[in-house]
């Protein structure tokens, strides 16, 4: 109890010459996931965004961080334990799936 | 070979300057000792006083008027908020931590929820202490939480739900409020505020 959701952080580099997108996202801990971007306002106020996809242009890097876009988990089966690392799963339009691991962090 | 003469002068203007530097380097920490501190967050002055509140806790009850004699740093947020929230309280653990343990006892951290159709008083204090055992997380009914945002200032609305999902985010004033021992709102940090940044504002609370 007390995590509801996670972020995913990570950098995406398009090493090819065509422009991609990220289209969706998945996790065996997670039973909703999204692609959403964080913003605060010049009233401080913050709100999330759900996006449908994410522009990786090519020859371009990405960069999915705190405060910006980030990958949301959701429904969490099981809280992956820090220090652990999780497999996602990456959707994109053109390059198709890809799986990458990621570490399970405390912030 | 040159001729000693020549280069006694030329060794003057040197020491002139280094005079000057130590005149000034003495100025300029005496000006240090006497000046206003600075703080990378809002400062505001007069401190403005606050109204207290009592809301739930895991344990009970909590009233802001038990925490007289320390200071205390509010932050209103949700706890299915995977970004700004954590990224906060996480700052505020690291800030904390840098001050050390013995200086932090002086601080107390507040949590408060304002998704009160999701955040149980429970959900919320788990929230908060998930980043710093002393950490408190609060939860209040709609009417308690919309009388304490509005005293605050914060802003927020829980959006519609997902019709595929049921998920909700909800926007939110992300500011860190610091109020002094005597419970006046004195110091604020906007999202963004680095925990070195913090840690010397902290410091300089302290120092006054």
């Amino acid at each position: 109890m007390g995590t509801s959701s996670l972020a995913g952080y990570l950098v995406i580099k398009n090493t090819g010459s065509t422009d991609d997108q990220l289209i969706s996202a998945s996790a065996d801990f997670a039973g909703m996931v999204m692609l959403h971007k964080s913003v605060v306002d010049s009233n401080n106020v913050a709100t999330m965004q759900e996006v449908q996809s994410i522009d990786i242009p090519a020859g371009q890097t990405v960069t999915l961080q705190p405060g910006g876009l980030h990958i949301m988990f959701m429904n969490l089966k099981s809280i992956p334990q820090v220090g652990t690392k999780v497999v996602l799963t990456l959707v994109f339009q053109k390059a198709g799936t890809i799986t990458v691991q990621a570490d399970a962090t405390s912030e | 070979m040159r001729p000693v003469s020549s280069q006694r002068p030329s060794l003057r203007v040197p020491l002139f300057i280094l005079a000057a530097l130590v005149v000034l380097t003495g100025g300029a920490l005496l000006y240090k000792r006497f000046e206003t501190p600075t703080y990378n967050g809002s400062v505001i002055d007069p401190p403005k006083a606050m109204p207290g509140f009592t809301l739930q806790s895991s344990n009970g009850p909590v009233s802001l008027d038990s925490f007289r004699g320390k200071y205390v740093l509010v932050y209103f947020g949700y706890t299915s908020c995977p970004d700004i929230c954590p990224i906060t309280l996480a700052t505020l653990t690291q800030a904390l931590a840098k001050l050390g343990a013995k200086k932090a006892e002086n601080f107390q951290v507040i949590f408060i929820s304002v998704d009160y159709k999701r955040d149980t008083p429970q959900i919320s204090d788990a929230f908060a202490k998930r980043f710093n055992a002393n950490f408190i997380g609060l939860g209040g009914t709609e009417a308690q939480i919309n009388q304490v945002t509005q005293e605050y200032g914060i802003y927020y609305k829980l959006n519609p739900p997902d019709p595929a999902t049921g998920f909700y985010s909800v926007d939110h004033t992300a500011l860190v409020q610091v109020l002094n021992p005597q419970g006046a709102l004195i110091l604020i940090w906007p999202f963004g505020t680095q925990p070195d940044q913090e840690t010397s504002d902290l410091a300089t609370l302290l120092g006054r």
